[in-house]
């Protein structure tokens, strides 16, 4: 079964036999996790579909490069990140001149970090949970850009430390702390938002998540 | 052996998301039971992943019919030549550089019987024949039809030609184009020349590769004309659309002459078609196209001799700080690398060095292993050019990742020195 094969061998029917669906299938197994990265990473739901085509599109017409030194998977979010990342240097240049240079470095891109600070911070119960996601999309896209990518790739990519290493061109432990920075920003993000509870071991998540993602801490 | 809190605290975040065998597993867990700093730091990053667990990823909603087509044009054009070339096409299409040289010859003898004199103007280094492996995926002229994402269909179309056929060659072009700029006499020279050959080519609109090489000009790379133009083959249909007469033919040199190009203080660099110009005189094509060849193998160890003589401390100190020279002049060893990388790196300092950071960075892009010396290097490249764009962040890290790869290599010192200068 096509769908069973591990994703160089798709890649390499695809380059060898202009297989397309085996090029689909590789598609297939990576398109929602490339999305959730891109997404969360630059904040633009249009520009990241666009970003995900042009990362399969240079999936498409590189398939000649790859020459199996990291796996597939690395590969194609190596692709995105980097377009991630010229993207929201376009973004920030953009903001930049538009705001007569006085845009922030790092939030520039992202308003909605102050969209949510700026709202009715007290904690209304019955709306905490609503007023929930908003709160961790902008905790992370306030985040700086090496510190989120990191997380981003482990938490919602599940890709495991040694890879984003490969992807982000940095050492292991290097990864490793900007993963620890990240989580304990997020954290005090999410404090500031009010929702301090929320953080409390034990808790139920509210929305259904697969158990190996459940914190394992416990 | 028992985990003291230091020792921990760098297995925290494997622990967390469960990136530990199963020993250091049972190590940590017994540290937390009995220790309750490291305890209550590990519920805190606990509870913090669990909730950022609970945010909706969305999927993408666009469906992927022109994905598929793109695929499929590109599963076309990459099987395309075997069918029409025979074994010129297996040769050209084999997916490594190996065959490089062998396809310099067969391009030369085919574009020298077609365009006689203008070869000299077309071909200046061995470099140009890398496009030829990428070419003849491209050869057959497909009309562009993917009309289903609409505006998008059309650009991306010529993206597809331009990053993917080419990507490599026109990264290598335009550090020549570069050089070849920032000479005096030899780049008008070279410049002048390179109007006749599109003259000459743009008289054959026929022509089997001028069609996607032509269009691959108009695409993205528009702002990039100008360091583009002195591509050999792709530079046909140029004169039209880039007008690049920056000096009159008169002032060009004699073709004979193939001055070494004057040093200026601030861009030193000789044309890397110093080379090919050295024997310019008449001849039929193909004995010339021969000659050429019989020079391309006399590098053949270093396929790059041309461009690491333009490169001798002398005429290095391009647009670039001391940084640079320092940079440059610690090449790392990298003949244990795989050609593809060889190559890049040696791309990429030439990039680097025409100041040409975004191409340079486009050729880094992607994972990168080798002696950990090259590996150093071309974390520095990253991070100058990172630098010289004004990332401080992404400077601070491919210096860090620089510094990783070869503590003790002279690259490894140089990120030290940065590092510490950006601190």
């Amino acid at each position: 079964m096509i769908d069973a094969r591990t994703d160089e061998a798709l890649l390499g029917r695809y380059r060898a036999r202009g297989d397309v669906r085996a090029f689909e299938v590789l598609v297939r197994r990576h398109r929602r996790a490339l999305f959730a990265f891109i997404l969360r990473f630059i904040g633009d739901p249009h520009k990241a579909e666009d970003l995900l085509q042009e990362v399969f599109v240079r999936l498409a017409t590189r398939a000649a490069d790859f020459e199996g030194r990291a796996s597939v998977r690395t590969w194609l979010f190596t692709i995105a990140r980097n377009q991630a990342l010229d993207e929201l240097r376009k973004a920030r240049h953009r903001a930049t001149i538009s705001l007569d240079g006085s845009s922030d470095a790092e939030g520039g891109a992202m308003p909605l970090v102050e969209r949510i600070s700026s709202e009715d911070p007290s904690p209304d119960k019955a709306l905490c949970c609503s007023r929930l996601q908003p709160v961790l999309v902008a905790a992370i896209s306030s985040l700086p850009d090496e510190q989120r990518e990191v997380f981003l790739l482990r938490e919602y990519a599940g890709v495991p430390f040694k890879e984003i290493a490969q992807i982000t061109g940095v050492g292991l432990n290097t990864v490793k702390s900007r993963m620890r920075y990240a989580l304990e920003a997020l954290r005090r993000t999410i404090v500031e938002a009010g929702l301090e509870e929320e953080l409390l071991e034990g808790r139920e998540a509210p929305e259904e998540r697969e158990a190996s993602q459940e914190a394992v801490g416990t | 052996m028992k985990l003291d809190c230091k020792a921990m605290d760098d297995l925290l975040v494997d622990f967390l998301y469960d990136e530990l065998d199963a020993s250091e597993r049972a190590r940590v867990e017994l540290h937390l039971r009995e220790c309750a700093g490291c305890a209550e730091e590990m519920a805190r990053l606990a509870g913090t992943r669990r909730l950022m667990g609970t945010l909706e990823s969305p999927a993408p909603l666009r469906d992927d019919t022109y994905l598929m087509q793109v695929a499929k044009r590109q599963a076309r054009l990459a099987s395309a030549p075997k069918a029409s070339w025979g074994p010129l096409g297996r040769l050209l299409t084999r997916p490594s550089y190996v065959t490089l040289p062998v396809a310099g010859l067969v391009l030369l003898l085919v574009v020298g019987v077609t365009l006689g004199d203008e070869i000299q103007a077309l071909f200046g280094t061995r470099t140009d024949s890398i496009e030829m492996v990428g070419e003849p995926r491209m050869a057959p002229p497909d009309p562009p039809d993917f009309s289903a994402d609409g505006a998008a269909g059309e650009p991306e179309d010529h993206r597809l030609l331009s990053e993917s056929s080419v990507g490599l060659a026109l990264e290598v072009e335009a550090a020549k184009g570069d050089w070849s700029e920032e000479t005096e006499d030899g780049g008008a020279k070279r410049r002048h020349e390179d109007q006749r050959a599109a003259r000459a080519v743009g008289r054959r609109p026929e022509s089997k590769t001028s069609v996607p090489l032509a269009k691959q000009e108009e695409d993205s790379v528009k702002s990039e004309a100008t360091a583009f133009g002195e591509i050999g083959g792709p530079s046909i249909g140029r004169s039209a659309s880039a007008p690049r007469v920056v000096s009159p033919p008169e002032a060009r040199p004699p073709p004979q002459a193939a001055a070494p190009p004057r040093a200026s203080p601030s861009t030193t660099a000789q044309s890397p078609m110093a080379d090919a110009s050295q024997s310019p005189e008449p001849g039929a094509p193909v004995e010339r196209a021969r000659r050429q060849h019989a020079q391309l193998e006399s590098h053949a160890p270093s396929r790059f001799g041309s461009e690491d003589r333009m490169r001798s401390p002398a005429t290095r100190g391009m647009p670039l700080q001391e940084m640079d020279s320092q940079l440059f002049g610690a090449r790392s060893s990298a003949s244990p690398l795989p050609d593809e990388q060889q190559l890049r790196l040696e791309r990429a300092r030439s990039l680097v060095a025409a100041g040409r950071c975004e191409q340079a960075l486009l050729l880094l892009e992607g994972t990168f292993e080798g002696p950990e010396d090259a590996v150093a290097e071309k974390h520095a490249l990253r991070a100058r050019c990172f630098e010289a764009t004004g990332r401080a962040v992404e400077a601070r890290d491919a210096w860090q990742a620089a510094l990783d790869a070869s503590p003790g290599s002279h690259f490894g010192e140089l990120a030290r020195q940065a590092l510490r200068r950006l601190e």
